[in-house]
């Protein structure tokens, strides 16, 4: 019993950190250019 | 020995492995390969480094283009052959080692070491990382080939909204006297030489993290609830398969060529004069009532559109059809395109929406195209066409800058011209984009003839038994076992 959830579990894990791995950076490059699009409205 | 990592059996999925894994090992590639959309950081650096003209610094990136046309074209069935990881790790060595030899070539101050590296060899990169994840992504998700296809591709746009202010603030670390907030600061050569040393290395470490992640469905899988006869209801929509070499003799692919030029000729007419043309459509006399830091932005704000139009768009054609979406890309884009050259000089905000969203269908186009390439050819090389078919965006990146420039030049200089010098120009992208749209009506599915016969679904998967047959036979002959 305790195997699959473990399994689940890792699976899981590699979720959050694969999409932790792309989804930090393209994160970072929207908040810059969201920063950088301000002045386009008077910001 | 080394690379057994890339072997057929450590790239198919067991059982249990969660889909969702791969369009971040998808976006690994795009992320990092859509570091060429922002090469204008150090351009300026480039040029006085090497004591130069724009365009002898413009070679490069053109060089880098044109590789990119030509390896996905070229490779498209080698990709297709040796399967998503061989292929995105050789795109991985390519990209990363191009890097490399460019911060040798500025370093040194030999430019052909720069066209030869960054150029040459990363352009190589750059069109196998774009191809590689095509085919395995529209396995993985055959319910949602639009959704999939669209994160990955989106990755290409965000590559650049990274490497943009990544690449400033990496200048400003290795030059204290370069200001990345100063838009008249140029960092020195060496800055230049040790940013491409590190993008190189971290390029290279994000795109084995792609290398690693990505695996390849078992044979006859399918996702739970997924009823391939459903596909069959749905009209353009084939379970045949055609080869790639068949499948450029249909008239479908021309067609679709012909689509995906006109789509992109007529967004490269916008993003090429993007900053002074919003300046041009708001000048009384000699000055604008759009400042040069807005215009900045507005580019940055068109690079957003193109992103999210590539993820938006290219899911809803999911639920829209493939035809249908085109049809809009097109023919709303059409009426767009008027619009811009009719009113878009009433109000700012009038003229950055209608040019977002034409910058939305432009990414959108490069989105969905893989989706509509499953539809039309299936599954068995859909990346190798995919790879064929993005000539029609070398050609575009060609036409569309001679276009609008040829236009603009007849009137005067950009940023020195009014909304109406634009008007010629904007009008003929109304008539690519007619083109684009007849071309579209008239996609029918293709013939019979082209199809493959038997059960072609999985080109990886034929090359492996082909390989492991051969194999199993030198062992068999070998021992003179029968």
């Amino acid at each position: 019993m305790t195997e699959p959830t473990t399994a689940s579990g890792t699976q899981t894990a590699r979720l959050v950190v694969s999409w932790l791995v792309v989804g930090i950076p393209l994160l970072y490059g929207l908040y810059m250019t969201i920063k950088s699009v301000l002045p386009l409205f008077g910001g | 020995m080394a690379l057994s990592f890339l072997d057929r059996e450590h790239t198919v999925a067991r059982p249990g492995f969660s889909r969702w894994l791969i369009p971040p090992a998808a976006l690994a590639i795009h992320l990092c390969i859509g570091q060429a959309y922002a090469t204008s950081v150090y351009k300026t650096a480039l040029v006085q480094t090497f004591d130069t003209s724009l365009t002898a610094i413009g070679i490069i990136f053109s060089i880098a283009i044109v590789m990119l046309g030509v390896s996905a074209a070229v490779m498209g069935t080698w990709v297709e052959r040796v399967g998503p990881r061989a292929a995105m790790f050789t795109a991985a060595c390519f990209w990363g080692s191009g890097f490399l030899i460019a911060s040798l070539g500025v370093a040194s101050g030999q430019l052909w070491l720069v066209y030869l590296g960054y150029g040459f060899i990363g352009g190589i990169g750059l069109g196998i990382g774009y191809i590689s994840p095509v085919s395995t992504l529209i396995k993985w998700f055959p319910d949602r080939p639009g959704l999939a296809t669209g994160l990955a591709i989106m990755g290409f746009g965000g590559g650049a909204l990274i490497a943009s202010p990544l690449s400033r603030q990496l200048l400003a670390l290795y030059d204290s006297d370069y200001d990345p907030t100063n838009s008249t600061s140029v960092a020195s050569g060496s800055a230049v030489a040790a940013l491409f040393l590190t993008l190189g290395i971290v390029y290279f470490i994000v795109m084995m993290f792609g290398v690693f992640t990505v695996k390849v469905p078992a044979p006859g899988w399918t996702p739970a609830g997924f009823d391939p006869a459903k596909l069959k209801s749905k009209p353009l929509v084939t379970t045949a398969n055609v080869s790639a070499a068949n499948a450029i003799k249909t008239p479908q692919f021309w067609l679709l060529w012909t689509v995906l030029f006109c789509n992109v000729t007529a967004g490269i007419g916008i993003l090429e004069q993007a900053s002074p043309m919003i300046q041009d459509f708001f000048r009384e006399g000699e000055t604008s009532s759009v400042a040069g830091t807005a215009a900045t932005a507005f580019v940055g704000l068109l690079s957003l559109f193109n992103m999210a139009g590539r993820f938006a768009w290219s899911s809803t054609s999911d639920f829209l059809g493939r035809k249908p979406t085109y049809i809009m890309y097109l023919g709303v884009g059409m009426i767009l395109y008027i619009l811009l050259a009719t009113v878009g000089s009433s109000a700012t905000a009038v003229f950055v929406l209608l040019a977002g969203i034409i910058i939305s269908f432009y990414g959108g186009g490069f989105a969905t195209v893989p989706a509509y390439l499953r539809d039309l050819f299936g599954t068995y090389q859909v990346g190798a066409i995919h790879g064929r078919l993005l000539t029609a965006w070398s050609a575009a990146g060609v036409a569309g800058p001679l276009i609008i420039n040829g236009f603009l030049d007849a009137r005067g200089k950009p940023g020195e011209l009014v909304a109406g010098d634009y008007r010629a120009a904007l009008f003929t992208m109304v008539g690519v984009l007619a083109i684009g749209f007849i071309a579209n009506l008239l996609i029918r599915p293709v013939a019979d003839r082209f199809h493959e016969a038997g059960e072609h679904s999985d080109a990886f998967a034929e090359a492996a038994a082909a390989d492991s047959t051969g194999s199993t036979t030198d062992r068999t002959s070998a021992t003179g076992q029968r």
